[in-house]
């Protein structure tokens, strides 16, 4: 058990380690390059840019599908580690006559 | 004849270890249905924390601000004429533009960046082949590559604008999740593409975190003065971006709100059985302790370093098998329930980060989950007299 | 002299008020001296168990009172019954109760185990009283691989670790060999020579000539009192 328990704190330490170096680097110079691209879970654009990169796109719009002849929503849109929601816009004034 | 109190825990301690090795199989069961629980959240707490680093990494890296137009309520491409106006701002370090849309490579969904030369060449490190440098030169994601077997110097076209003519410079390596699957060309190459001409998706610029405030009300005020061609455009910044970052990666939704259900429900059948579910001997043991001189809360020590001792082996296995699975098979079966679009077999390295933060909060997740079965009924029974209990 | 042990009006009754309600000791009076060995005797299901329990604060009774050394034990509470098990008390139960998985030197150094004593003090604790008990080639055997009357010392050796000053026995002949009867009559006089206080349940008819006090029980109550030893030296 103190073995196991030793093994795991190493494998923790060795793993913090790595990120830290060459790993890093390589996704600084990627996103230099591209203007930052990705934030979200999910590997391609697929259902809609707001789960794979909020800043391209920053509203959600697969909850006003299903449109005549358009893609249905997304189920699985919100089954991953991430899950970014629209910033709702928080002003609302009526203007008097 | 009592001795030492350090000594007494030691020896607690050691009583605790004593009596899982002697009742193996129940230890055993306990621990296997702790990782059984264990194991899912952890690989998830990993996964998510090795997506944040690198997305941590892609908001701090990228521009300070974003500026694209306001198109029904969403973002809308801008012209990449407001580019000049904007890079002469005060406090505006630099500015450029860039289009990112999606299109179909073959049957995958790819990010379509299409950036000036000046970015492109920073890319440098990371290729294999050439830089783009005639029209039409593409970067291809490593992922595509490997997929579709694309190499240096290959044409090809896209079927949503086939008259477009690519040509492979090289691959990029996939130094994070979403450099996989794209394509990265000049910003001219983009455009024609998408047959737009004179837009862009967004317009980055670049300042110093001081500087923000300043550009962000000069922008505003561009933007107040109606019916001006700047009137309309949407501005994100990256403190709001990093934000929405910090709540993207909480643990409360998306596949956490099932994992926790699950773990719960699992939880039930290793509480029973921490409890001592039908395990009258363990009642008759702790009534003869009890006889022979044991207090009540010696026992309940006991049971908890017994509880800690199961908790720290289950925590230490979820967290090497979780790191064979997702580091060393790259999460296959099991990565596709917490990245999108990755398949049985992900064809992108799964990041995983592993901290000790999160080890001390699987540990207490287990001793929660043992605990609650095996303390309170262990203190519940103590309170009888040991008769009662050898009854 | 002040009694070791006196009960008034002891009591234990189990489903009180319902129909099947036992009295299993009913209204139990005695005194026990330091340093005399007595007998509760009596058939099966007169209450001899019940009482050594009470005796030994391993049960609570339902009515009247226990005095260890003249203090009233009945409204103590766990604590502090677990310190007078601790330190006066050492049981020999009837089925012995050992720990399986553990070895003989285990099992009866077990109750040192809290009190902060080290791994080795413990053995050589549990390694003399074995060996006096002629254990000394079974300290790492487990029970399993023990006979019964080595169980038994086992369990005798594990209720003196603490060097009580009671011993008591809960039908210490039941499980054993008449060779192991002899060994340990043998070994409950021995103890009494040392000045502990022995107290033994039995329906075995060997123990009516033993003993400085045998109390007769029927049906959980106290049936008669006889003195075996002086009875022995008046017949001599």
């Amino acid at each position: 058990m103190i073995l196991l328990v030793v093994i795991s704190a190493a494998a923790i330490a060795v793993d913090m380690q790595t990120w830290r170096g060459r790993r890093a680097e390589d996704i600084k110079i990627f996103q230099r390059a591209t203007g930052g691209l990705g934030m979200g879970a999910i590997a391609t654009p697929m259902w809609q840019f707001i789960n794979y990169d909020a800043r391209i796109f920053s509203v959600d719009d697969s909850i006003t599908w299903p449109i005549p002849g358009g893609y249905s929503y997304g189920p699985d849109r919100t089954g991953t580690v991430s899950y970014f929601e629209e910033v709702p816009e928080d002003q609302w004034n009526i203007r008097k006559p | 004849m009592e001795h030492s109190q350090a000594l007494k825990h030691r020896n607690l301690l050691l009583a605790a270890l004593a009596d899982l090795l002697r009742r193996r199989a129940r230890s055993v069961v306990v621990t296997l249905c702790l990782t059984a629980i264990l194991s899912p959240i952890v690989i998830a707490l990993a996964i998510s924390e090795g997506l944040r680093f690198q997305a941590e990494i892609a908001v701090r890296e990228g521009a300070d601000l974003y500026i694209s137009t306001d198109q029904y309520g969403g973002n809308g491409a801008i012209s990449i004429a407001f580019l000049e106006e904007l890079s002469t701002m005060q406090g505006v370090s630099r500015a450029r533009a860039r289009v990112v849309g999606r299109t179909y490579f073959a049957n995958r969904v790819v990010a379509v960046v299409g950036v000036d030369r000046q970015s492109l060449l920073v890319l440098k490190p990371l290729v294999q082949g050439t830089l783009p440098d005639a029209p039409g030169e593409v970067l291809v994601g490593q992922g595509i590559a490997e997929e579709f077997a694309v190499k240096p110097g290959m044409p090809f076209t896209l079927a949503s604008n086939n008259r477009k003519v690519f040509k492979s410079a090289g691959t990029v390596s996939s130094t994070c999740l979403w450099g996989s699957d794209v394509l990265i060309m000049q910003f001219e190459d983009a455009n024609e593409f998408f047959r737009i001409v004179g837009d862009a998706s967004q317009l980055l610029l670049y300042t110093s975190p001081q500087k923000i405030p300043l550009v962000k009300k000069s922008l505003f005020h561009l933007t107040s003065q109606g019916g001006t061609p700047l009137s309309s455009i949407q501005i994100q910044d990256r403190t709001r971006i990093q934000e929405r970052l910090v709540c993207g990666y909480g643990y409360m939704d998306g596949i956490f709100v099932v994992l926790f259900v699950i773990s719960a429900a699992l939880a039930v059948s290793a509480f029973l059985v921490t409890s001592g579910f039908g395990l009258k001997e363990l009642d008759k043991e702790m009534g003869v302790l009890k006889a022979v001189g044991w207090r009540t809360w010696e026992i309940l020590e006991k049971v908890v370093l017994e509880n800690l001792l199961i908790s720290l082996t289950a925590v230490s296995l979820s967290i090497l098998l979780s790191m064979v699975w997702v580091k060393g098979l790259n999460g296959i079966l099991i990565a596709q329930f917490y990245v999108a679009e990755v398949g049985l077999i992900p064809h992108v390295e799964i990041p995983s980060r592993y901290l000790p933060s999160h080890a001390f909060f699987y540990l207490v997740l287990a001793l929660g989950v043992t605990l609650t079965g095996s303390l309170f009924s262990t203190w519940k029974k103590a309170r009888f007299t040991p008769g009662e209990l050898m009854r | 002299m002040e009694p070791i042990i006196k009960t008034e009006n002891l009591s234990k009754w189990y489903n009180v008020g319902r129909s099947n309600e036992v009295r299993a000791v009913d209204d139990i009076s005695l005194e026990i001296l330091e340093n005399q060995s007595i007998i509760l005797y009596g058939p099966s299901g007169s209450g001899k168990t019940t009482m050594l329990s009470l005796m030994g604060t391993i049960d609570r009774p339902t009515a009247g009172k226990i005095f260890l050394r003249g203090r009233d034990v009945t409204q103590f509470s766990d604590l502090e019954l677990s310190r007078i098990r601790r330190e006066m008390i050492g049981f020999v139960f009837q089925s012995f109760n050992l720990f399986s998985g553990f070895s003989a030197w285990e099992n009866v150094s077990y109750p040192l185990v809290p009190m902060g004593v080290n791994a080795r003090d413990r053995f050589e604790r549990a390694k003399t009283l074995l060996e006096r008990l002629g254990l000394g080639d079974r300290l790492h055997h487990s029970p399993e691989e023990l006979s019964g009357g080595e169980q038994q010392r086992v369990a005798i050796a594990r209720a003196l670790v603490n060097n009580p000053q009671i011993l008591i026995a809960d039908e210490p002949t039941s499980n054993i060999d008449a060779d192991s009867i002899e060994r340990l009559l043998g070994i409950l006089d021995e103890l009494k020579n040392e000045g502990k206080t022995i107290i033994i349940s039995s329906h075995d008819p060997i123990f009516k000539e033993h003993g400085d006090v045998l109390y007769r029980l029927d049906r959980g109550r106290l049936e008669g009192i006889s003195y075996p030893r002086n009875e022995g030296k008046k017949n001599r």
